[in-house]
C-alpha cells in the first residue's frame, strides 16, 4: 500500500532481490512443522545468510513429547544440512522466564551487522512477540518478517492445555493510573480459549473488533467461524463492535486498519492476537510503538501435525536502510 | 416492535456487568453466609471459577457502594458493616506476575530479590488503589451521605496534610520526601509503580538506584498509611480498610516459569495476614487448589493458622446440597437471581409470589410420565424377557408395560436379582408388586430403570422442570444460567416464526425445548473442560469415566449396581501415589469432579472419598445425576487402570499399581461394585 510510507511485502523471492543485497541474519523457530525452513531455503538459494539463530522451544511434557522430539531430530538434521551457513541452536522452554528470550537476541543482535530477517511461522506468540519487540529497539539497518503458509493445518485440535489470560511478555500495560481502553483489536484464529473471559471482565463495555481473515479457504472458513461462534455463546456483541474483514497475508493492511482504528494513537487499543500470524505481527508493530497491551492464553501444548508441508513465504519489510517503516 | 430476548444473554454477574446492572442483578441471599468478608479480620474465600467470588467481592469496591446509593437502593450488607473503605489489587491484570521474569539486581540470587520487589510494588499498588478508593467516594456528587456513613472527611487541607506526615514516615525509607499535597503523593506514588512496569516490559535498561534503595517491607506502609489516614483524621477511627487480593491461584502458576518463584510470592502474601495488623483486613480470593491450608510465611518457618490467622470461606460448600436438603441455600440463591434477571427483561411478571423458576420451567415430571414418553407406541419395548422365563411372567410384565412401562422394567430387574428369580413362577400376582412396595429398593432404581428404558429405546434423557435445573446445576450458579440461556435461547429459535404475543407474557416452556436446551449446555460445559490449564487430560478422563458410567449402568440389567454413577475410594488407598492424587484432586479443583467425604458401608470402616461427574455433564453421557445408592468401591489399581486406559498417563508410570493381576480392578466389601474389563 502507498500512504505515507511505502511498505514493500509479498513472496520472499520476489521481494529478497529488490531489497539491500546484503547478508542476512536470521532468526528463526527450530519446530515440529515443516514450514519451519521455509525462509531459510528461500534465502539459501540466493547465498544470503550470513548466520543464524534458531530457538528450539520445547513445550512442557505430555503424551505426544516422544513424537515431538523425534521430529524435532528429523528437523534438526535437515536444517543442519540446509545450510553451510553458521547455525546457532539454542534449546527454550516454552514457558521460561521471558528474560531467557531477550538475552538470547540480544547476544544475536551484538554478532550482527544490524540486517536481520525474523521467520516467525513456527513461533510462539509468547516468543515472536518480545523478539519483534526488542528487534525494533536494537537500531537495525534492515529488518525483514517473513511467515511460510502451510499447506494444511490438522484437523484436530490444534493446541491445549491454555493458561489464562495474560499479557505477552514486554506487552503489559505501563500507565498508571491505567488509561480506559477505547477498543479491543481481536485476531479471530481457530480457539478462542478464555478470549471471552478477558472480554467480559474489565473490558465488558469496551467496542471490539474481530479482524476476520478473508478469504481463509476451506476448510478454514469454518474453523474461524467457530471461533466466532463460541464467543459469541457468552459474549453479546454491542452495537459498536464489528467484524472486520482482513487479508490474512497482507500485514501492512492490518497495520493500516488498526491505526485508523486508533485515530493514529489517539485511542488507547488492547490486542488479543489470535488469528493469522501476519495479522498478529501487525498487533505487535502497533503495541511496540505505542506501549499497548497485548493479552493472549498461551497453549502449553501444540498437536505434533500442527501443520503440514510448505506453501508459500512471504517477506514483510519494517526497518529499511534503517528507517522504519511503520509509525504512528 | 416487540422481539423475544434472552434475559439470561449475559452469564457472568463478576466485574463483567457495569456497576448500575450489578446492582439490580446481585443477589444479597449469599451475603448471609459471607459475613465475615465485612468484618474485620483476615478472611480467605475459596471457590470454583464462576461460582460468584468475584460477585461477592465486588461488594467491597466504591463503584458498586456508588452504584447501590445512586439507584437509591439498599447496600445489600446489614448497617452495623456498612462502615468500610475496599481496595486491592488483582494480580494477574496489575502485572505482578511478571516480577523475577525479568531480574532486578543480582541474576543469582533472584529467587531471593524478586519477592522483596514483589512486595515493595505491592505495598505501593494496594496504597494508590485505597487513594483511588477514598477519592472516587469523594468524588460522588451525591455522594454527601455515603461518605458521612462510611466515616470520610472529604477535606483539601486534611489531604494535604495527611500526604505531608506520610511522606515523612520511615516506611517509605525516604522515596516520598518531596511531597507536598495529596495530589503530589498520588503522582508520587503511580511514578514507582510505572516505573516497575516499564522496566519489567523492557522499555528501560535499569530500574533507578533510589527504587533500589528504598525497598519497603511488605504491608508495612499499606497499615501505617492506614494509621495516619486514621489520626489524620481523613477518615473515622472506626472505618475499616479491607483489602482484596484477587487471583491468587495465578502465583501457583509461575512456579512452571521459574521454580519456587510463585511460592516465594505466595509466601510474602502469606506474611501480610500473619502480621495480625488491626489496620487493615485483607481478603484473599482463590481457586481451592492454591490455598491449601499449610501456608508458610515469607522469611521465617512459622505457617498460618486458620481461625487464628484468618477466617476461612468457600462458596462452593455454601452452595452445595447438604445430606439435609431443607437447609439447602442454593435453591433460594437461584430463585433470586432468576427473578432480578426477568425482573430487568420485557416479560411480564406474575403477581404472585409462586417460584418463578417453577413458572417457566414447571416442576418435574413423575418418573412414570417420563416412562411413557420414551416408549410412546410400543409400550413392551420398555423391557426384555428371557427365552426361560415362563410365558405367563412374560405375558404378565407385557400387559404391565402397557400400562405402566416403568413398574415392568422394574419387575424385569425385579426378576433378575439374586434370591428374587422366584418371582417369575408366581401366578397370582397382585398390586402391590413386590418392586412396588419395597420403597427404597424402588426410589434407588427409578433413575437407572428411566435411563434404560430410554437407551433401549434410542430416546433420549429428559430433563425437565425447577428440580433437574437445580439438580443439574450441582450448586454452582454459572452452571444455572447457563442451563437458563441454553433452554431460553432454544425456545426462542422454536418459535422464530410465530408472531410475538406483544404482551410479552412470561413463557411456560415445554419438556422438548428443555431437554434441547439442557444437552446444549451439557455439551457445551464437556467442551469447556480443555479450556483451561490441564484441560485436555481431564477432558480425556472425564470422557472415559462418563462413558463407563453409561455403559456400566446401562448393561446392569439386574439394576444390582444403581449408584455407579460416582465412585468411592479409602483415603488411605487415594493418597497413595502423588500423581495420581495430583490429577483427581485437580479434577476437582476445576469442577470436573465433585468430591466428598464418604461414610463407608464396608467392614474396615476406613475414611472415604466419593467422585462423582459434575452434574451438568451427566445429559452428554446420558446418565442420572442424583446419587440415590452407593457409588462403585474401587481402589487406586482401578483409579490408574481407567487413567492409563483414557491415555492420560503411559502405564509406565505406575509399575507398581499395573501389575496384570492388579489391574483388572478388585472387587469391594458386600458386592459393592465388581469390576470388570
Amino acid at each position: 500500500m502507498i500512504g505515507n510510507y511505502f511498505r514493500p511485502w509479498g513472496e520472499l523471492n520476489w521481494l529478497i532481490p529488490k531489497l539491500p543485497q546484503v547478508k542476512w541474519d536470521l532468526i528463526g523457530c527450530l519446530s515440529a512443522e515443516d514450514r519451519f525452513i521455509g525462509t531459510l531455503s528461500s534465502l539459501e538459494k540466493s547465498n544470503q545468510i550470513n548466520q543464524s539463530l534458531f530457538f528450539k522451544v520445547i513445550d512442557p511434557p505430555s503424551k505426544e513429547t516422544l513424537a515431538i522430539e523425534s521430529k524435532l531430530l528429523t528437523n534438526q538434521t535437515l536444517l543442519e544440512s540446509a545450510t553451510s551457513s553458521s547455525i546457532l541452536i539454542e534449546d527454550h522452554e516454552l514457558l521460561e522466564p521471558y528474560k531467557n528470550i531477550v538475552d538470547s537476541v540480544n547476544r544475536f543482535l551484538v554478532k550482527s551487522d544490524g540486517n536481520i530477517i525474523v521467520d516467525i511461522s513456527a513461533f510462539p506468540k509468547r516468543f515472536f512477540f518480545p523478539i519483534i519487540k526488542r528487534l525494533m529497539q536494537g537500531n537495525l539497518k534492515n529488518l525483514i518478517v517473513t511467515y511460510t503458509t502451510p499447506k494444511k493445518y490438522c484437523s484436530d485440535e490444534l493446541s491445549g492445555n491454555p493458561h489464562s489470560w495474560d499479557h505477552l511478555p514486554l506487552f503489559m500495560p505501563v500507565e498508571v493510573p491505567e488509561p480506559q481502553i477505547d477498543v479491543a483489536i481481536v485476531g479471530v484464529g481457530f480457539m478462542p480459549f478464555a478470549l471471552p473471559e478477558l472480554l467480559l471482565s474489565t473490558y465488558n463495555a469496551t467496542p471490539v473488533k474481530f479482524l476476520f481473515p478473508f478469504p481463509p479457504g476451506p476448510p478454514n472458513y469454518q474453523r474461524t467461524w467457530d471461533f466466532m461462534r463460541k464467543i459469541e455463546k457468552s459474549f453479546t456483541f454491542k452495537p459498536l463492535d464489528n467484524i472486520i474483514r482482513l487479508d490474512s497475508n497482507n500485514m501492512p493492511d492490518a497495520f493500516e486498519y488498526i491505526t485508523q482504528e486508533t485515530d493514529a494513537g489517539n485511542k488507547h487499543p488492547l490486542f488479543a492476537p489470535y488469528g493469522p500470524k501476519p495479522i498478529s505481527l501487525a498487533m505487535c508493530i502497533y503495541a511496540t510503538l505505542k506501549d499497548s497491551p497485548v493479552y493472549y492464553t498461551q497453549p502449553t501444548h501444540y498437536h505434533p501435525e500442527y501443520s503440514t508441508g510448505i506453501k508459500n513465504t512471504y517477506g514483510y519489510c519494517v526497518i529499511l536502510d534503517g528507517k522504519n517503516l511503520y509509525s504512528v | 416492535m416487540a422481539i423475544r430476548i434472552n434475559p439470561f444473554h449475559e452469564l457472568y454477574v463478576g466485574e463483567s456487568v457495569g456497576p448500575e446492572k450489578f446492582v439490580n442483578l446481585f443477589s444479597d441471599v449469599i451475603v448471609k453466609h459471607a459475613l465475615s468478608l465485612f468484618q474485620p479480620g483476615h478472611v480467605v474465600l475459596k471457590g470454583l471459577p464462576g461460582s460468584g467470588k468475584s460477585m461477592l467481592l465486588n461488594l467491597l469496591r466504591p463503584s458498586i457502594r456508588i452504584a447501590y446509593e445512586r439507584a437509591g437502593q439498599k447496600f445489600p450488607v446489614p448497617d452495623d458493616l456498612m462502615k468500610f473503605i475496599g481496595a486491592g489489587i488483582n494480580l494477574k491484570r496489575s502485572g505482578i506476575s511478571d516480577f523475577g521474569q525479568r531480574p532486578i539486581e543480582n541474576n543469582e540470587q533472584n529467587e531471593l530479590i524478586s519477592p522483596l520487589y514483589f512486595g515493595d510494588f505491592l505495598n505501593y499498588w494496594v496504597v494508590s488503589d485505597i487513594f483511588k478508593s477514598i477519592n472516587d467516594l469523594s468524588a460522588e456528587i451525591n455522594g454527601r451521605d455515603l461518605i458521612r456513613k462510611i466515616g470520610i472527611d472529604n477535606n483539601k487541607d486534611k489531604f494535604d496534610l495527611f500526604a505531608k506526615r506520610l511522606s515523612k514516615l520511615d516506611c517509605w525509607l525516604g522515596y516520598l520526601d518531596n511531597v507536598n499535597d495529596f495530589t503530589g503523593l498520588q503522582q508520587r506514588i503511580n511514578e514507582r509503580i510505572k516505573s516497575y512496569r516499564a522496566y519489567l516490559n523492557y522499555n528501560v535498561n535499569d530500574l533507578s538506584e533510589e527504587i533500589h534503595r528504598t525497598k519497603s517491607l511488605i504491608g508495612v506502609p499499606i497499615s501505617q498509611t492506614v494509621q495516619l489516614l486514621k489520626e489524620c483524621k481523613v477518615i473515622d477511627e472506626d472505618t475499616e480498610v479491607y483489602i482484596r487480593i484477587d487471583q491468587y491461584e495465578e502465583l501457583a502458576w509461575l512456579d512452571e516459569t521459574s521454580k519456587g518463584l510463585g511460592s516465594s510470592y505466595q509466601q510474602i502474601i502469606h506474611k501480610l495476614l500473619g502480621m495480625r495488623d488491626t489496620n487493615v483486613s485483607y481478603r484473599i480470593g482463590t481457586r481451592h487448589f492454591a490455598w491449601t491450608g499449610d501456608e508458610k510465611m515469607f522469611g521465617s518457618a512459622a505457617r498460618l493458622e486458620k481461625k487464628r490467622n484468618y477466617t476461612e470461606i468457600s462458596i462452593d460448600s455454601v452452595l452445595k446440597r447438604p445430606e439435609n436438603s431443607r437447609t439447602w441455600v442454593f435453591p433460594e440463591f437461584a430463585e433470586d437471581i432468576f427473578k432480578r434477571r426477568l425482573k430487568l427483561s420485557p416479560y411480564k411478571l406474575p403477581l404472585s409470589k409462586d417460584s418463578l423458576i417453577a413458572k417457566v420451567f414447571g416442576t418435574r415430571l413423575s418418573p412414570s410420565e417420563i416412562a411413557k414418553y420414551y416408549v410412546p407406541n410400543v409400550p413392551e419395548k420398555a423391557i426384555m424377557v428371557e427365552d426361560i422365563w415362563p410365558e405367563q411372567w412374560k405375558k404378565f410384565l407385557k400387559t404391565l408395560s402397557t400400562s405402566s412401562p416403568l413398574s415392568a422394567r422394574l419387575g424385569e430387574a425385579w426378576a433378575r436379582q439374586k434370591g428374587k428369580e422366584k418371582i417369575v413362577n408366581e401366578k397370582d400376582l397382585s398390586e402391590p408388586y413386590p418392586w412396588e412396595s419395597k420403597q427404597w429398593w424402588k426410589k434407588e432404581r427409578i433413575e437407572q430403570a428411566l435411563m434404560q428404558i430410554a437407551s433401549r429405546n434410542r430416546q433420549q434423557l429428559i430433563w425437565y422442570g425447577k428440580d433437574d435445573l437445580i439438580g443439574l446445576s450441582g450448586g454452582h450458579i454459572l452452571i444455572f444460567l447457563s442451563l437458563c440461556q441454553h433452554i431460553w435461547d432454544v425456545w426462542i429459535r422454536d418459535k422464530r416464526n410465530e408472531a410475538v404475543n406483544t404482551e410479552m407474557p412470561l413463557p411456560e416452556i415445554d419438556v422438548v425445548i428443555q431437554s434441547a436446551g439442557v444437552r446444549e449446555t451439557s455439551n457445551d460445559w464437556f467442551e469447556y473442560i480443555s479450556n483451561e490449564k490441564g484441560g485436555k487430560d481431564r477432558k480425556a478422563f472425564i470422557n472415559y469415566l462418563g462413558t463407563f458410567f453409561q455403559r456400566t449402568l446401562s448393561e446392569d440389567k439386574a439394576m444390582s449396581y444403581p449408584g455407579r454413577n460416582g465412585f468411592s475410594v479409602t483415603l488411605e488407598d487415594f493418597q497413595r501415589d502423588e500423581k495420581i492424587y495430583g490429577f483427581i484432586t485437580d479434577a476437582c479443583n476445576h469442577g470436573d469432579l465433585y468430591d466428598a467425604p464418604h461414610t463407608s458401608k464396608s467392614n474396615d470402616k476406613k475414611p472415604r472419598r466419593k467422585f462423582y461427574l459434575n452434574p451438568v455433564l451427566s445429559p452428554y453421557f446420558k446418565i442420572p445425576y442424583a446419587h440415590t445408592k452407593e457409588p462403585m468401591y474401587v481402589n487406586l489399581e482401578t483409579i490408574a487402570f481407567w487413567l492409563t486406559d483414557s491415555g492420560v498417563f503411559e502405564k509406565t508410570e505406575f509399575p507398581e499399581l499395573l501389575t496384570e493381576k492388579k489391574g483388572k480392578g478388585k472387587s469391594g466389601k458386600n458386592g459393592q461394585g465388581v469390576l470388570d474389563f
